[in-house]
């Protein structure tokens, strides 16, 4: 035993000693970790307690801790045993698969990418729902969009460097020709955006912050742009930005999915499900990236149905 | 967590030329790579619009103006060694060569050899000369490397792109430096001793993005004239993004030029050289508000000097002359409710031209000029769309003026658009045309020989134009067609005349409103992909010129303007790509009789120019060979008849490190 988990023992024993007579501590809990304060984490839960409620299972306690109340009342939440720990966020997912907690947890709202780069003890049970997309939902948007396209271009970082084989296997499977520029350093990234682009129709972002990231969006999309080849973005704001469009998820979309994950494992023995992609998500379009490049879109909504149905059929 | 690369890193402008240095020298490996994980942000966080309304080209269907673009593909299929070669694939535009080292563009004629009726930016920079009203191509301080694309506003438009929108208007467009990372080098040799080299650098660090380029081109001219040309030149643009709202581009560039002039055993127009500085600094600034909105401010400064020494008879003669241009404009862009665009703005500009031989004086002779300008674009229905725009402009030659234009897009059925536009347009006189005193003069100021001498306060030229215009896409015959009818009523047109009753022993040319005319016709573009690896550019221009000019005052002896105006301008431009990386185009030019004032009749005269090229790739490494011929059907010119024309190859080889 470490010293660290030695230390969240000891605490453990001592909260439960202090807390024992105090308040009765409701067992069954399930216990959300929120990585920031802020709207969009808050939104997960909200959705979640909403699909609960519709589910019948509003009574299920549901505690929500933001990451500091988390880590300085450790060691008394998890002798509480509750049933569930659920991670909002990156950095939720770091500190709970840090801690090791002898509780399933669930972690959301997170890259997929990140989640299996997550320390992970042997025998602690884990899950997860990604947020980003599965690189097949992506091509059959592109598929139903802009028919014709199967030329892509990919541009993969450090972060996500590790996608190319999965990449490329999907896109073999669906049709399509992938390029793919793989860089190491900030500075290259103009120079492979610029030989992407020559022999590509479209852009398929990555998520991976030295491609994406804040520093780099308006290179990536003008560029593109002066290219007149058309990006598939990470979210509504890169579609709004200038991306021609985007399938994503929202943390309502996530919170949505788990409630309903939630309510099947209260159902259940609390077994966690298999990791997984987001199962609900929207489809964004900009229609002025789309008349200025000369490209007929259809509406979002229409978009959005293609793709659902497509998705039912496979 | 998501700290990544710090922007204190950037290099600020002032940091300029060390960044350069630094990064040319040290490329690679200077921010050694620290894989920063993926995290909910990239999906979650807000992304500062990129690609704002004023960022987008607007489509074509949607365009309240005819409009031609030229884009890197054409320039490079072309085989164009010069920038002015390309404005033959416009209908209704005339390239003309006065010499080897001057060319003089207009559209639907009227133009001589120092055509002077067009809008030329570059990058939004007005390079027309405040001297003679027209652009010296020959050594404007641009590569045609560095072009991304050209759009040719075919008909005025001063809202829009003011002062001298009148004929039409010359927009070109300079690749960003985001798009030439690496190195560029690109040498051609060829026909009548023509050498060019061009290399360029591209390397960004931070937030700022640069290139460099260089430049230089000789040639022999035409066998009949001494018009051999020395141009080197060096242009540079930066963009420093400040923050996720405001960038700053700058861009500054240099050509110099030493150019054959004169008659080889002439007295009054010796055998010389003239040399020529031209240089420029551009500063634009623009602040994207929100998705629709942008401010900006561009302030730009362009010098012009020619040096011309040269003895006429005995008599020591300068004719060099300098001039300067100061420009500020700020501009605004925003959404004034779902269906309304309005951009309005103001332009202060300062002129200055100063040459003792033509204007009498040493001093410097200002021209100043004011602008505000606004259009509205209405989305009444989503088939209609209108467009009302209005100037006015104030210059202290020939006061203020109100210039509208209205046009009107119908988009009757996906793919086709009906447009109609009126506009009004005026062209304030150059200093040239405004004050010239051009004479022979003793040291102690006494005039030999008056050549040219302001008489009359002038009026600015007026234009009316009327346009009906169809735009349709045909996607299944992946073909675009672009065609127009239009009316054009030049009045009060500036021209140089004589009366030789007023100092009968010395009569001298002036300048005078005295011309109308009108000019009636047709115009289509077709853009055709037949196969996916073939594409065809074709394009008709049909002009009737018919007005009169004044030639003479006294007697009174009038021009017919027909001739300035070919009937017919065509050219028809293929590319076909060939396996191996190759690819074949060629263009066909063929133009009915015209002549610029000075000039001769030209003749219906055609001619043809191929290009085949191969690519190769190699890792990081690309090259090209390009063999081009020009003007391969036959002799033919298009000023003076001894300015001729014959066949022309050249070889380019260019490699690109990226």
């Amino acid at each position: 035993m470490n010293r660290r988990a030695l230390i969240n023992w000891l605490s453990g024993i001592l909260a439960l000693l202090f807390m024992a007579g105090v308040s009765a501590a409701p067992r069954g809990e399930v216990v959300v970790v929120l990585s920031q304060d802020t709207d969009a984490y808050r939104e997960v839960v909200r959705a979640m307690r909403a699909e609960l409620t519709r589910q019948n299972r509003a009574d299920l306690p549901v505690r929500v801790l933001t990451l500091n109340e988390f880590q300085s009342q450790y060691g008394q939440i998890v002798g509480q045993r509750p049933v569930l720990l659920v991670s909002v966020g990156t950095q939720a997912a770091r500190e709970l698969a840090d801690r090791r907690p002898p509780v399933p947890v669930l972690h959301t709202l997170l890259p997929r990418q990140t989640w299996q780069s997550l320390a992970r003890a042997p025998g602690q049970a884990s899950s997860a729902i990604f947020l980003d997309q599965p690189i097949d939902r992506q091509l059959l948007l592109l598929k139903h969009a802009l028919p014709g396209r199967t030329n892509l271009g990919v541009i993969l970082g450090p972060a996500s460097a590790g996608q190319r084989h999965e990449l490329m296997a999907a896109a073999r499977r669906q049709g399509f020709q992938l390029q793919i520029e793989a860089i190491d350093q900030p500075a290259a990234l103009l120079p492979a955006l610029n030989r992407v682009v020559e022999d590509s129709q479209v852009l398929v972002s990555v998520a991976d912050p030295m491609v994406f990231g804040p520093s780099t969006v308006h290179h990536i999309l003008l560029t593109t742009y002066r290219y007149r080849v058309p990006v598939l973005g990470l979210s509504r704001a890169y579609v709004e930005a200038g991306a021609l469009l985007a399938v994503y998820s929202t943390p309502e979309h996530i919170g949505r999915q788990l409630g309903e994950l939630v309510s099947r494992m209260a159902a259940g023995r609390w077994v966690l499900p298999a990791p997984q992609y987001p199962k609900y998500y929207d489809v964004a379009t900009n229609p002025r990236v789309a008349a200025s490049l000369n490209l007929r879109l259809e509406r979002e909504s229409v978009l959005l149905m293609k793709l659902e149905a497509a998705e039912g059929q496979r | 967590m998501n700290v990544q690369f710090s922007p204190s890193t950037s290099a600020r402008p002032c940091l300029l030329a060390l960044s350069i240095a630094v990064t040319i020298l040290a490329p690679a490996n200077l921010q050694a790579a620290d894989p920063v994980p993926a995290t909910e942000d990239l999906f979650l966080n807000q992304v500062p619009p990129v690609l704002s309304a004023t960022r987008l080209q607007q489509p074509l269907a949607e365009a309240p103006a005819s409009i031609t673009v030229i884009d890197r593909k054409m320039i490079d299929a072309s085989g164009a060694v010069d920038i002015p070669d390309l404005f033959r694939l416009v209908p209704g535009m005339q390239v003309a060569h006065i010499s080897g080292n001057r060319t003089a563009i207009s559209y639907h004629g009227l133009g001589e050899a120092y055509a002077r009726r067009m809008q030329v930016l570059v990058d939004g920079r007005s390079v027309y000369s405040p001297f003679f009203g027209g652009v010296d191509w020959a050594d404007l301080p641009l590569a045609i490397e560095d072009i991304d694309r050209i759009e040719v506003i075919r008909g005025p438009n001063g809202p829009a792109y003011g002062a001298n929108s009148f004929l039409a208007v010359i927009n070109i467009i300079t690749r960003h430096p985001a798009q030439d990372q690496g190195a560029d080098i690109k040498i051609t040799r060829g026909s009548r001793g023509t050498e060019k080299l061009f290399a360029r650098v591209g390397a960004s660090s931070g937030d700022f993005t640069y290139r460099a380029s260089v430049g230089y081109r000789e040639d022999q001219g035409f066998p009949a004239y001494r018009d051999a040309k020395k141009v080197p030149l060096a242009t540079f643009r930066g963009e420093q993004r400040l923050n996720g709202r405001d960038t700053l581009d700058i861009q500054f560039g240099y050509a110099g030029g030493t150019f054959e002039d004169g008659i080889s055993g002439s007295l009054t127009d010796p055998a010389r050289d003239r040399y020529t500085v031209s240089h420029y600094q551009q500063l634009r600034w623009r602040r994207t508000l929100n998705p629709t909105d942008e401010v900006s401010l561009n302030y730009y400064h362009n010098y012009y000097r020619s040096t011309d020494n040269y003895v006429y008879s005995t008599l020591s003669v300068s004719e060099g002359f300098h001039t300067d241009r100061h420009n500020l404009e700020f501009q605004h862009n925003f959404q004034a409710a779902t269906d309304k665009r309005v951009v309005w703005g103001a332009e202060t500009r300062l002129d200055r031209v100063r040459g003792q031989t033509w204007f009498g004086t040493g001093d410097w002779i200002e021209t100043k000029l004011y602008r505000l300008f606004g259009n509205l674009e209405w989305r009444y229905r989503p088939e209609w769309i209108l467009n009302a725009g209005l100037m006015y402009e104030y210059n202290s030659i020939t006061q203020g003026d109100f210039s509208p234009r209205l046009a009107l897009n119908h988009h009757v059925a996906p793919g086709h658009t009906i447009r109609a536009s009126a506009t009004r347009a005026y062209r304030t006189p150059s200093t040239l045309e405004h004050r010239p005193d051009f004479a022979l003069r003793l040291p102690n100021g006494t005039v030999l020989n008056q050549f040219f001498l302001a008489r009359n306060p002038l009026l600015p030229e007026q234009m009316t134009a009327y346009e009906i215009g169809y735009f349709g896409e045909f996607p299944g015959a992946h073909l675009i067609v672009d065609a127009k009818i239009f009316r054009e009523e030049v009045r009060r047109y500036i021209t140089d005349t004589r009366d030789s009753t007023t100092r009968p022993g010395d009569p001298f040319q002036y300048f005078v409103n005295d011309g109308v005319t009108d000019s009636n016709g047709a115009e289509v573009q077709l853009r055709w992909r037949p196969w996916p690896r073939t594409q065809l550019i074709y394009s008709h221009g049909y002009a009737h010129q018919r007005g009169t000019v004044v030639s003479e005052s006294n007697p009174a002896l009038f021009a017919s303007t027909t001739e300035f105006t070919p009937v017919h301008t065509r050219s028809l431009m293929g590319i076909q790509e060939l396996p191996g990386n190759a690819t074949a185009s060629a263009a066909y030019y063929k133009l009915s009789n015209f002549r610029f004032g000075g000039g001769d009749n030209t003749g219906d005269f055609n001619t043809f120019d191929v290009r085949i090229a191969w690519k190769w790739r190699h890792d990081g490494t690309r090259g090209e060979i390009a063999l081009v011929g020009q003007h391969l059907t036959g002799d033919y010119y298009t000023y003076e008849r001894e300015g001729v024309f014959d066949k022309r190859f050249f070889l380019n080889l260019s490699l690109g490190f990226r």
